[in-house]
């Protein structure tokens, strides 16, 4: 098995995944879902990454005439940098419901959720 | 998993854990066979980089491709960032005062100077977003995070929250209308309508620094907002 | 080149194994902050500038931010201070 950043990746994903089902706390299912959504953007990068040629910016002449063996592919990366953002955006919303979750049962322990039970 | 949570040793949270590792293992046994790390597998983006330097003349590829040649989905990201904001707006209640804190000297003297010094980089940041690595998310970013500082020791402090959300929906309009000019102009939504110019010049690459000035400060407005519920609290009447 | 990407590779395992399986919120959260850092290293290494920048600004800054201001409030609340 060869050591590159797919297995950084993969781990990543693995460990966010094991964070939210082993977790009582609804702040350390955050931190999963934190984890897990870094995990999966780095794959998306590496997948996108080609040995030996350099980032899509056209900063000399030569690669302003023509990019084509040169740059490194710059589909993930617009994707990738979107996805960043909503993740933002996601715990954002998850940690106002967490405080929201703290004020109505004094607790953000999610087996305390027992008003839809029997 | 509700259930299994009452007792000491989660059973269905291990036999879960235990899945998702033989998942990872076969998922990264079909990474390095099928997709190498390394090699070239290039083939919607080797149009997009022959193409983009002389049909959009940005110098950041990452730029165009997201302004440009994927612009409908930077409308979908600006569409869920409104509704995250939102979100956050509903939940928590709009406080008028800030819990009370210590005075500390380091943060009354940063907070004099350092939301401009932050301001100027994000506002560089944002506006060199197809020239250099950067762009209208990032500056905008930046620029919360410079008024973060300040958010956090303005005590007794008048909120302008009807300022905030206006720029922000201001700004979301603007963007749909430029798109809609484009429509009208060249036949498809946010057609670039403005003249190319020089590839690697301040004044280039047609509507793309006009979107990332838009989405620049819509993102930044959000981000204050959000923040700006975190760091209040409502005064409590006594009974 | 490659002993440092070990090093980025290593750093980032063990603050995301510390952020998971922590007892301690806050240190949770400082932890994610550092593995952010490793990212925004990695996505360097990677040849994608635009990207370490958006992973910086946001992981190490804003993230961050708002974790550390929602244990604030919820602390705030629970204790009654004024």
């Amino acid at each position: 098995m060869q050591i590159n950043f797919y297995t950084l990746s993969v781990f990543l994903i693995v460990l966010g995944l094991i964070g939210i089902f082993l977790s009582r706390d609804f702040i350390k299912t955050l931190i999963g879902i934190a984890v897990l959504e870094s995990g999966v953007n780095l794959l998306l990068i590496s997948i996108g990454y080609i040995d030996g040629r350099l980032a899509p910016i056209l900063f000399n002449d030569e690669l302003k005439k023509s990019a084509v063996g040169m740059v490194v592919d710059p589909l993930p990366q617009a994707l990738v940098l979107t996805a960043i953002v909503i993740g933002v955006g996601l715990l954002a919303f998850g940690l106002a419901m967490a405080v929201w979750m703290n004020n109505r049962f004094g607790t953000t322990d999610v087996s305390e959720l027992k008003e839809l039970k029997g | 998993m509700l259930e299994g949570m009452k007792n000491k040793y989660n059973l269905s949270g291990i036999l879960a854990s235990v899945v998702v590792v033989l998942f990872g293992v076969l998922l990264l046994k079909t990474l390095n066979t099928h997709m190498p790390f390394g090699k070239d597998k290039m083939q919607v983006a080797a149009q997009y980089v022959e193409l983009g330097g002389s049909s959009t003349g940005a110098q950041n590829m990452v730029t165009s491709v997201v302004l440009s040649f994927r612009a409908l989905d930077t409308l979908g990201e600006v569409t869920v960032l409104f509704a995250s904001a939102m979100a956050v707006a509903l939940l928590l209640a709009p406080g008028a005062v800030l819990w009370r804190r210590k005075e500390n000297f380091v943060l009354k003297v940063a907070a004099k100077w350092m939301p401009y010094l932050v301001g100027l980089i994000g506002a560089y940041i944002v506006s060199q977003g197809h020239l250099t690595p950067g762009g209208g998310f990032q500056g905008g970013v930046i620029i919360a995070t410079g008024v973060m500082i300040m958010l956090l020791l303005a005590g007794n402090r008048k909120r302008n929250e009807l300022f905030l959300h206006s720029l922000e929906a201001l700004m979301g309009l603007s963007f749909i209308t430029v798109g809609i000019i484009g429509l009208i102009k060249g036949g498809s939504f946010l057609y670039n309508f403005l003249p190319n110019g020089k590839v690697g010049s301040l004044f280039s690459a047609g509507i793309l620094p006009l979107l990332y000035i838009f989405i620049g400060i819509k993102v930044a407005s959000e981000f204050v907002s959000i923040l700006d519920r975190f760091t209040s609290k409502v005064e409590k009447d006594a009974d | 080149m490659s002993i440092l990407s070990l090093f980025i590779i290593i750093l980032t395992v063990v603050s995301a194994l510390v952020a998971v399986f922590s007892k301690d919120r806050v240190v949770a959260v400082l932890a994610l902050a550092i593995m952010s850092i490793g990212l925004t290293a990695a996505f360097y290494f990677l040849q994608a500038p635009d990207v370490a920048m958006a992973e910086a600004v946001v992981g190490a800054g804003l993230s961050t931010g708002l974790f550390l201001f929602a244990l604030k409030k919820m602390d705030a609340e629970k204790t009654k201070e004024d």
